[in-house]
């Protein structure tokens, strides 16, 4: 039971850290403008570990200015955190170097995409398919983009492309059926769609699809049928059908954004495939793989949720620990445990939920005035942010298990002032007072009560 | 140098500044569609949306005008409802072209949050009343004639409190009055302080939905004496919650009862289908109008009932946010279809997010233009303001003999670009020299009135269909037969878009084509035919049993 408590409370506040604003970390360097390292600019905030990844790209890029891969990988960083013109300029620069490259060519089109410059970006895609004309999914994203242009002939070409390089993808299928209907081939596009609609349960949305041509040529029958299976409207936001994850890592940011972002809202249930998703598109995304590896936990997968962590890309954070540790502890590994959650305070000293994930580790472990301190300090903090709820829990926490501090007293009775537990603080007071009589801050307490 | 050189360092170049802009499908034009002339007018007003860096989702949903003839004297005044502050909504006079500030005294200067507003004669004396939609209790401003208005919120019973956000007025119970709409965005009870942050860790607004405070949308049935009665739950109007945000009454079916259509954000659409007994059944999915073709509700910003393909059905037009692009559906009888791709319009509106419609022949070519107001609820890959990151440029689109619409560049069709974060625009030949004239309404910066000045424009016409009370009769529709046999179509609306009501007079380009008849169906059925109608006149045409 504590231990659900316990998890439930790290969760509560990982969501808390997970979208906060970063630190302004990286500049604009400063190098000539041939060869510019391009960077968020000096007045942007960048999420901490964001500008830790650029702080590698770059510090690698400035040691070999000409290799293409390295300006490749810093322009990856860059798009996969939605810093599209700074990616722009970086892929530029790698495929100056080496025209040849097509992942290169291919990121810069869907960076220009990004920036709604549909003319160049489409011709990139073009020269980076003239590359690898065997990439079925460049063939898609071209017909996508030409779909939404309007360029209907252009798209279906495109679009059967994709399908005869691999008929296998049932996306590619939904868009070669949409170029067909684009077209007003309704029946074309049927039969696309039967194809798999009769021979196996399909996706929804590939129902969704066909209601649209049953609609259009007067089957009732099977439009109502095809409505049925095709369920209610896709409401996930932004985009619930991910029809830009084929774009290699294009979008990243947004799908990991997305991810946590369900978490917060939905619960680590349904978020947990779009945290998977998020995780083996963005293995660097450090809170995401904390969170998925806390989803997965929930659900009793333990081995997975320690593989997840095992498996950490890049610099781990605070969540990070703080989740190692709460896993050891579902583990019964204190040892463990307690490692973890102090390397979690030693990157962060004021994060109250590890202070409180500490100290139950210290009264689990028998270590009760440890675990008092910790506990104190955990409600300290949650104080200073007002949060005081949290802090009356902590130290209930503390005062089952021991005494607290004159501080700790004072603290709870100030949470439970603000709280309107008036009863309660009214013990707490008495408590202080008896212990010591002048104390100023049970007096000020004691005459906010009488006064409300 | 090789041709991959070449060609990468035109991007090096183009991708180089700061604000990147699309160049796709643009139509070069060698002179600007619109000037502003709002100080030369005697305009000078800004909504001021009381953002203070703390992201209330108010703030981006507000700021809309009304043009309507409150004195009807022929000539289109202008009213315009402001947000935070004691000042109130303005109201201005149209006197020999110029605007001349009213506010005072008038009575119209209602003080809430204002969001938006609708106009019509609800009483049936002639003269045009206001609705005033706020964040709390909404305003009814009886028109009494002599520059005078009267709030009768409460005598009429429409306060309708809360997050309101658009009305429309129309016959809906086709008892000869107006019955109202008002669309509910969220259950300010349920508004938490939850925040919310961008791609780039930047705290934005939320999506509306994580507040899991969708609200039914309110029917008003006007009673004849200056009263409604709330008939939400009666006429059906109560079996769903949504999130709504531009409404209009247009009939849809095909069957001469007026419909509702509501565009919900982030939810799908609403189409409410008059069952001609008081009653309504949200009917949108069955008549694949909820959604879009690939299945997704979109975050419906604004709706209008526009005749885009001329054919003589309402098709319907839906602007979304950011990422998602607008949707054209196309009337097809018992359905609609979903064109936005088809009509090139995909591509380019996603990019920004939109709110204000205005489908009207702006160059008189005998094609429908479109002009977009857009403001960011999240920003976008594109930063076009460093003092308002949600700012962006209006859209105007220009459609071709083939159907397709491009992309007017500079975009918004004024020399510079007019960048701000706008919701409300409203349309109509305010200086009446025969083009049709913008009212754009801007957050925190100052109001734009767009004179049209395109040139080499085609021939016109405009009627005003009047009711047997003398006021414009919202619902008729007009047919003009021009002499190769082809026809234009209108419909006689004022509250459509996002939260503003328009001039509902209907203008009609002709390109250098005559007028061979004019036929004009009011909602009672009643038809009356002009034969050879003089061009570039407005014809204010009364009703006649």
């Amino acid at each position: 039971m504590r231990i659900k408590i316990l998890i439930l409370l790290f969760c509560i506040f990982f969501v808390g850290c997970t979208g906060e604003k970063g630190e302004s970390a990286a500049t604009k360097s400063e190098t000539s403008s041939a060869n510019t390292i391009p960077l968020p600019s000096g007045n942007t905030a960048v999420e901490p570990n964001v500008a830790k990844l650029f702080q590698k790209t770059v510090s690698s890029l400035q040691a070999d200015k000409e290799n293409p891969k390295l300006w490749l990988a810093h322009g990856s960083a860059l798009f996969a955190n939605a810093y599209y013109n700074e990616a722009a300029v970086a892929f530029t620069q790698a495929v100056a170097i080496n025209p040849e490259m097509p992942q290169s060519m291919y990121l810069l089109a869907t960076a220009l995409w990004k920036l709604n410059k549909q003319e160049e970006a489409t011709q990139a895609l073009r020269t980076s398919l003239g590359l690898i004309p065997e990439y079925d999914m460049g063939w898609r994203l071209l017909a996508e983009w030409q779909m939404e242009r309007g360029e209907i002939e252009q798209a279906e070409i495109s679009a059967r492309m994709a399908f005869e390089l691999n008929p296998g993808r049932i996306g590619t299928r939904y868009v070669l059926a949409q170029s067909l209907m684009d077209g007003l081939k309704y029946e074309e596009a049927l039969l696309v769609l039967e194809e798999v609609i009769l021979v196996n349960e399909a996706p929804r949305w590939i129902y969704a699809l066909a209601s649209q041509c049953y609609r259009q040529l007067g089957k009732t029958e099977q439009l109502e049928q095809a409505l049925a299976k095709s369920g209610p409207p896709f409401v996930d936001w932004p985009d619930p059908m991910y029809k830009h994850m084929p774009n290699l890592i294009a979008g990243k940011a947004e799908i990991a954004l997305y991810a946590l972002h369900l978490n917060r809202v939905s619960g680590s249930e349904k978020a947990l495939p779009f945290l998977a998703k998020a995780n083996i598109i963005n293995p660097e995304h450090v809170d995401v793989r904390a969170a998925l590896s806390m989803a997965l936990q929930k659900k009793g997968r333990l081995g997975q949720a320690q593989k997840v962590l095992e498996e950490l890309q890049g610099e781990a954070n605070v969540n990070y620990w703080k989740q190692y540790a709460g896993l050891s502890i579902a583990q019964n590994n204190l040892d463990n445990a307690k490692e973890y959650v102090v390397k979690a305070i030693e990157l962060d000293s004021e994060d109250a939920n590890a202070q409180d994930i500490a100290a139950f580790i210290a009264k689990n472990q028998g270590e009760t005035a440890e675990a008092i301190t910790h506990w104190q300090e955990a409600a300290r903090l949650y104080v200073e942010k007002e949060l005081w709820a949290e802090a009356e829990l902590s130290l209930a926490y503390a005062s089952e298990v021991g005494e607290l501090s004159q501080e700790g007293l004072c603290a709870l009775a100030l949470a439970q002032v603000e709280l309107e537990h008036i009863v309660q603080a009214r013990i707490t007071i008495q408590k202080i007072l008896s212990i010591e009589p002048s104390n100023s801050t049970a007096i000020a307490l004691q005459s906010r009560l009488l006064q409300e | 140098m090789n041709y991959y050189s070449t060609w990468l360092l035109l991007f090096l170049t183009a991708c180089s500044g700061n604000e990147q802009q699309s160049d796709s499908k643009v139509q070069n034009t060698p002179s600007p569609w619109f000037e502003d002339v709002a100080s030369d007018w005697g305009v000078d007003f800004t909504y001021d949306n009381g953002a203070e860096g703390e992201f209330h989702i108010r703030e981006v949903t507000g700021g809309a005008p009304a043009l309507f003839d409150y004195d009807n004297d022929g000539d289109l005044d202008l009213y315009v409802v402001q947000g935070n502050g004691a000042l109130g909504n303005a109201l201005f006079e149209n006197v020999d072209g110029m605007f001349v500030d009213r506010s005072e005294g008038s009575g119209a200067n209602d003080t809430g949050y204002g969001i938006g507003v609708s106009t019509g004669d609800y009483d049936n004396d002639g003269d045009t009343d206001l609705y005033v939609t706020n964040l709390g209790v909404n305003a009814l401003l009886r028109n009494e004639g002599g520059g005078k208005f009267t709030n009768v919120t409460q005598v009429a019973g429409v306060e309708d409190e809360g997050f309101s956000a658009c009305s429309a007025f129309g016959d809906l119970d086709n008892d000869g009055d107006l019955d109202l709409i008002v669309t509910k965005y969220l259950d300010v009870e349920l508004i938490s302080d939850r925040e919310c942050f961008d791609n780039l860790s930047r705290q934005t607004y939320c999506n509306p939905t994580i507040y899991e405070a969708e609200l039914q949308d309110t029917l008003f049935f006007n009673n004849g004496d200056g009263t409604f009665t709330d008939v939400t739950t009666e006429a059906g109007l109560s079996s769903v919650k949504g999130t709504g945000l531009g409404v209009f009454i247009s009939d849809l079916t095909g069957d001469e009862l007026p419909d509702i259509f509501i565009a919900n954000d982030a939810m799908p659409d609403r189409l409410w289908v008059n069952q001609g007994d008081g009653t309504f059944i949200e009917d949108s999915i069955h008549r694949n109008i909820a959604i879009d073709d690939s299945g997704i509700a979109k975050a419906g910003m604004g709706a209008t009932p526009v005749d885009i393909d001329q054919d003589g059905d309402m098709d319907v037009y839906v602007t979304n946010i950011f990422g998602e692009s607008d949707s054209f559906y196309r009337n097809e009888g018992d359905f609609f279809q979903d064109m936005t791709r088809r009509s090139g319009l995909y591509a380019e509106t996603r990019a920004y997010t939109r709110w204000g419609i205005v489908f009207a022949d702006f160059d008189n070519d005998t094609l429908l233009d479109l002009y977009e107001t857009t403001g960011g609820v999240v920003s976008g890959a594109i930063s076009y303001s460093s003092e308002d990151p949600l700012a962006e440029p209006n859209l105007l689109f220009q459609q071709k003999e083939n159907g397709r619409f491009n992309l007017i560049d500079p975009k918004g069709g004024t020399a510079e670009l007019l960048i701000a974060s706008t919701h409300g625009v409203a349309s109509g030949d305010i200086d009446g020299d025969g083009a049709v004239d913008l009212v754009v309404v801007n957050s925190n910066a100052p109001l734009n009135i767009l004179k049209n000045i395109t040139k080499n424009r085609g021939g016109w016409i405009t009627f005003q269909i009047l009711n047997a009370y003398g006021s414009n009769a919202l619902g008729a529709q007009v047919d003009v037969e021009l002499q190769d046999g082809s026809h234009l179509f209108a419909e006689i609306k004022s509250a459509c878009g996002y939260a503003s009501a328009h001039d509902p007079r209907a203008h009609f380009g002709l390109g250098g084509k005559r007028v061979s008849q004019v036929t004009i169906t009011w909602p009672v059925g009643t038809i009356r035919i002009l034969k050879n109608p003089e061009l570039h006149t407005t014809h204010v045409i009364e009703y006649v049993e």
